[in-house]
């Protein structure tokens, strides 16, 4: 499992009437040509941001040089399957079903919802089935329930009133008008629907129930299909208005457009740049985008493994409580919400902020007084900015990254290089495997001696990984601060290659505003942040709108800038006329 | 090709259940026999008929992760029988307390300890990743991706046999322990790059098994005639999509797979469990991340596995002891160790450097005995299964190996342990060593692969894996 809380907002969309999006669909022209429906690394320890097998383009200088190439076909993740039928159905809460869908296989991407993993298997297949006929069994059997899928004003004539549901319902369950084939092949099986269910008393509740089933299983509603094929003036093929609806929706809100975006796609307001580039802010500052925002974080920085930290020496913690993991996980998700969605900022402040939420438990971790705290409620906390400055100060990450007994220097150097300045490591060569650290006094020196200059892991350990491990030797095993170890000063000193060119350190804030301000952190957030809001992983042709988005997080902009400007760009709203191989 | 051609080209995946038998096919093979499957102590087929009096040959495949405690430059043999090759007997194993391998000496007669097996190809900056694409596919590493991420370039051998000899099911595809780590399901491929996911959940399990196992037959029949039209529909859909000109390759293919995964359902074998034990099952949920319940998940989705068996519901399983590289914290004569993964590079650290774990190598030992004796429940599980000619464990092979020889990442001497005869397609009662000149594992690979039924033309299967390496059986024990 991954990503924090259920990945949509804390709110609900209202529970609007389908004939608003009836009259929305039908107040407006609808282009289905344009929809296309189916009836129509590096070696050693260095290594480039945003490399990849990209294709090549037609035309070296043409717009499709920077387009990347993308699935057409990108399934929704089963956690967008689950708020996407909850929406829907306009249900008060999810089903659940999704919690017994066959596992994606992630194959070590870093995020849920990449493309290339998100595949319909037979075993996951079976699942959609069986969940298609749940669903539909939940629904029609309650009158009430399926009341709210029907258009008002439904009609009485029996022809009327089908075409009246399929063309609402299914609007909204393909995420675009139906096609005049679909509501033919729809029609079919919802005539055929009586006949497939002969203990059900009410024959039209029995159609809507077999036309149900068949709409969950489509490949219309299963897969965010990007059908359009018109080329525009530019050269590339600009996704339709219910495509960029969609893939706004899912991208921001993990689930389906709510009835405002289908007007608005409807209107025609994204069918231009400057209509979606409108509706972006008011979408990224809507509450369902809070969730979306957290779990980028929680993903990236493998919150959920948290659960996989060792059990602590009970004789140099007694009060080691692993009741505290949940704990810190929690702590994570709040701090992240805090700063990058209520305070809006970005990876400078994500790595320096010192304010926290702490319960009774990580209170006494951080030294703060636990009186007046429960275990229960989260208060929002300031710590010593000298040694807390941002996300990895924090007692999950230093509690994961410690060993029973003390820190795991290596691992929190390891854990840095690779997830926040993107630093390529080389493996460590076989006969390095199982290397034990000496019995020097402290842990730096058993590190520095085992991995250090002069050693045979100079180039990747005493270049690299240990400087920023380093950094962290005032934490201990569980993430308090110490000052001493085996009796002597703790010295947090380092020097790291920034950039490329090495600099000095003193401790924990000196070295995380060095890694805030570097090129290659915020190249690091740009090139992840991409990988996460398309759904797949950065290409070389991705490099120009990574160094665009690198500069905005250097020069202090904040994460929601970069989203919506990942969002507003080409890369996301259009494609090549590349048929690839 | 046209639309038509593509629907016909497809009829073949439009075939049977996850129970894979049809109604007439049962009856012809029950034979008159009931029979007893011995679950869990509350575990009891729900229906009488759920079992046969034969079923075809099968094999299943548990994987240890980590390598195991074995003669290296540092440490001494712990695993390996201290006699030499030959043939076994319990008396023999017995009398070898020290050794892995002593648990299963109830087994000698039935078993093949095949020791000198190895894989081939380097890994590609994960030696673990590196293994567990290796252990069943005998095919080379990715390239890209790489390390933790890398993938195997061929199928594996379950795909193989379920593919080659039940068509339009799937291989069962079974996981013990929590996901989400450094390295996850590592097993079954479909193909190049095609990792198979795997089930942690026996809840989960059961249901796609035998879901269907409460519904009365007349319902059933009107849930058939809704789903095929249903299946019609969307295989329309799914063709017309991709008629498309303008697809890549991995959005056709794409499609493909979610067209061949679409299947009918026939109305065949209708295993099932009480009530009482599917609540069991259910009420695991909550543990499948809990390594204090490992044994407990593990021994669920072993009695899930025979019941699958001896239902003829597939003729291939799998199932993962751990994430890949096995970071399971044991307890250990009484106290909860650290990670396995840990325990097996003897120190303190996921890294390659940290404190050294005292007794590392014994608790590695001890660690393979408590995976030795996992085993054997899947064994005297099979074992008490009664066919019309000698228990399921006959029927079938069943494997014990590794995905690491030992603590270095090595793939030399990767252990292979098999049970069974796959109904006299193999010699048992032996134990064989290679010694120096070992064998490369896609020989032990086909060895099973023929002994189920699996074919290389006319002959019997002898060239499974990359087509660079020598091909061949282990004729030591072919019988």
């Amino acid at each position: 499992m991954t990503g924090s809380s259920n990945d949509r907002g804390p709110t609900r969309a209202a529970a609007r009437t389908p004939s608003a999006l009836l009259g929305a669909l039908s107040a407006t022209a609808i282009a289905l040509a344009a929809l296309g429906g189916l009836g129509a690394s590096s070696t050693g320890c260095t290594g480039t941001i945003g490399e990849g097998s990209g294709s090549t383009s037609n035309d070296p200088n043409g717009p499709s040089a920077t387009i990347a190439s993308h699935s057409r076909f990108p399934r929704l993740s089963h956690r967008q399957w689950e708020n996407t039928v909850q929406d829907l159905f306009h249900l008060s809460a999810p089903t659940g079903l999704s919690q017994s869908f066959y596992p994606d296989a992630l194959g070590g991407k870093a995020f849920d919802n990449n493309e290339s993993q998100l595949q319909v298997t037979p075993e996951l297949w079976s699942d959609y089935e069986k969940a298609a006929e749940e669903v539909a069994t939940l629904v029609t059997a309650d009158p009430a329930k399926l009341a709210k899928i029907l258009p008002a004003n439904l009609p009485t004539d029996p022809a009327a009133k089908k075409a009246a549901f399929l063309q609402t319902f299914g609007a909204r369950a393909f995420r675009r008008p139906l096609t005049a084939a679909e509501l033919t092949t729809y029609g079919a099986i919802f005539d055929a629907g009586p006949a497939n269910d002969p203990q059900n008393a009410d024959p039209f509740a029995a159609s809507v129930k077999l036309a149900i089933e068949a709409m969950l299983q489509s490949p219309s509603f299963l897969y965010r299909g990007e059908l359009s094929t018109t080329v525009s003036a530019d050269g590339l093929i600009h996704l339709g208005p219910y495509e960029v609806a969609t893939k706004l929706s899912y991208t921001l809100w993990n689930t389906m457009p709510d009835d405002d975006l289908f007007a608005a796609a409807a209107s025609g307001q994204l069918s231009t740049k400057e209509g979606i580039k409108a509706r972006l802010q008011g979408m990224i500052d809507d509450p369902r985008s809070r969730a979306t925002l957290v779990s980028f974080h929680h993903q990236l920085y493998d919150v959920d493994d948290y659960v996989h930290l060792v059990d602590k020496d009970p004789t140099l913690y007694p009060g080691w409580d692993k009741a505290a993991v949940a704990d810190m996980q929690k702590e994570v998700d709040l701090y992240v919400g805090s700063i990058v969605v209520d305070g809006g900022g970005g990876l400078k402040e994500l790595l320096t902020s010192s304010t926290t939420f702490v319960n009774a438990r990580l209170a006494k971790i951080y030294g703060l007084d636990p009186s007046g705290r429960t275990d229960t409620d989260f208060q929002p906390a300031s710590l010593d900015p000298s040694q807390r400055p941002g996300l990895f100060t924090r007692s999950g990450f230093l509690a994961w990254k410690g060993t029973a007994a003390g820190p795991d220097t290596i691992m929190r150097g390891v854990f840095l290089n690779r997830k926040v300045l993107c630093q390529a490591l080389g493996d460590p060569p076989p006969a390095a495997a199982g290397a034990k650290l000496g019995s020097e006094k402290t842990d730096r020196q058993r590190v520095e001696a085992l991995t250090g200059k002069g050693t045979c892991g100079e180039s990747c350990h005493g270049s690299y990984i240990d400087p920023i491990g380093y950094a962290f030797e005032n934490f201990d095993a569980v993430g308090a601060w110490r000052t001493q170890d085996a009796g002597l000063p703790i010295d947090s000193s380092s020097t790291f290659p920034f950039d490329g060119t090495p600099q000095s350190f003193q401790g924990i804030a000196d070295m995380t505003t060095l890694v805030a301000s570097s090129d290659q952190a915020n190249r690091c957030y740009a090139k992840y942040w991409l990988e996460y809001a398309y759904g797949r992983d950065s290409q070389a042709k991705d490099q120009k709108l990574i160094d665009s988005l690198t500069t905005i997080s250097k020069n202090g902009g904040s994460t929601r800038q970069i989203v919506l400007e990942l969002l507003s760009s080409d890369s996301f709203l259009t494609r090549t006329t590349e048929v690839l191989p | 090709m046209s639309i038509r051609d593509r629907l016909e080209k497809r009829a073949a995946a439009k075939t049977k259940t996850r129970s894979g038998l049809t109604r007439r096919g049962f009856l012809a093979g029950l034979g008159g026999v009931a029979v007893t499957l011995p679950f869990l102590e509350t575990f009891a087929p729900k229906k009488a008929e759920a079992g046969q009096a034969d079923v075809p040959p099968f094999a299943i495949f548990c994987r240890q992760g980590n390598g195991v405690q074995q003669l290296t430059n540092d440490e001494p043999e712990r695993f390996w029988p201290s006699f030499a090759a030959g043939p076994i007997t319990t008396a023999m194993m017995t009398a070898d307390v020290d050794r892995t391998v002593s648990e299963l000496a109830a087994y000698a007669p039935k078993l093949n300890i095949v020791r000198g097996i190895k894989f081939n190809f380097p890994g590609n900056g994960c030696g673990h990743s590196g293994g567990g694409n290796q252990c069943l596919t005998a095919a080379q590493v990715s390239v890209d991706p790489s390390g933790n991420q890398s993938l195997s370039m061929g199928e594996s051998i379950d795909n193989r046999i379920q593919t080659e000899l039940q068509n339009g099911t799937e291989p069962l595809t079974l996981y013990v322990g929590s996901k989400g780590g450094y390295l996850d399901e590592v097993m079954s491929y479909r193909g190049p790059k095609l990792i198979r996911a795997a089930e942690n959940n026996p809840y989960n399990v059961y249901k796609d098994l035998f879901g269907l196992s409460t519904i009365d037959p007349a319902a059933l029949k009107v849930l058939q005639s809704r789903r095929k039209s249903v299946n019609d529909l969307v295989r329309g859909e799914l063709t017309e999509l991709m008629s498309r000109t303008d697809l890549s390759k991995a959005d056709h293919d794409r499609l493909d797979l979610h067209f061949t995964s679409i299947r009918d359902l026939e109305i065949g074998i209708l295993c099932g469990l009480s009530d009482g034990d599917v609540a069991n099952l259910q009420a695991q949920t909550a543990n499948i991340d809990n390594d204090d319940f490992f044994e407990t998940i593990c021994k669920m989705q072993m009695d899930l596995i025979t019941l699958a068996m001896a239902c003829g519901t597939t003729r291939a399983a799998t199932l993962q002891f751990g994430n890949g590289n096995q970071q399971t914290q044991f307890t250990i004569d009484g106290v909860k160790q650290k990670t396995f993964h840990k325990i097996s590079h003897r120190i303190d650290s996921d890294g390659s450097t940290g404190a050294p774990i005292p007794n590392a190598d014994i608790l590695h030992h001890k660690i393979d005995q408590l995976h030795a004796r996992l085993f054997k429940y899947l064994l005297d599980k099979l074992d008490a299964v009664q066919l019309a000619s000698g228990t399921l464990l006959d029927a079938g092979v069943a494997v014990w190996l590794n995905d690491l020889g030992e603590k270095y990442h090595s793939y030399d001497r990767v252990p292979h342990i098999l049970a069974g005869s796959a109904k006299g397609a193999l010699k048992t009662g032996n134990y064989v060593d290679f010694g120096d000149n070992q064998v490369t594992n896609n020989q032990i690979l086909s060895t099973i692969g023929a002994a189920v039924g699996c074919k290389n033309g006319a002959g019997p299967l002898d060239n499974f894996g990359d087509p660079s390496l020598p091909t061949g059986r282990i004729m030591q024990i072919v019988a």
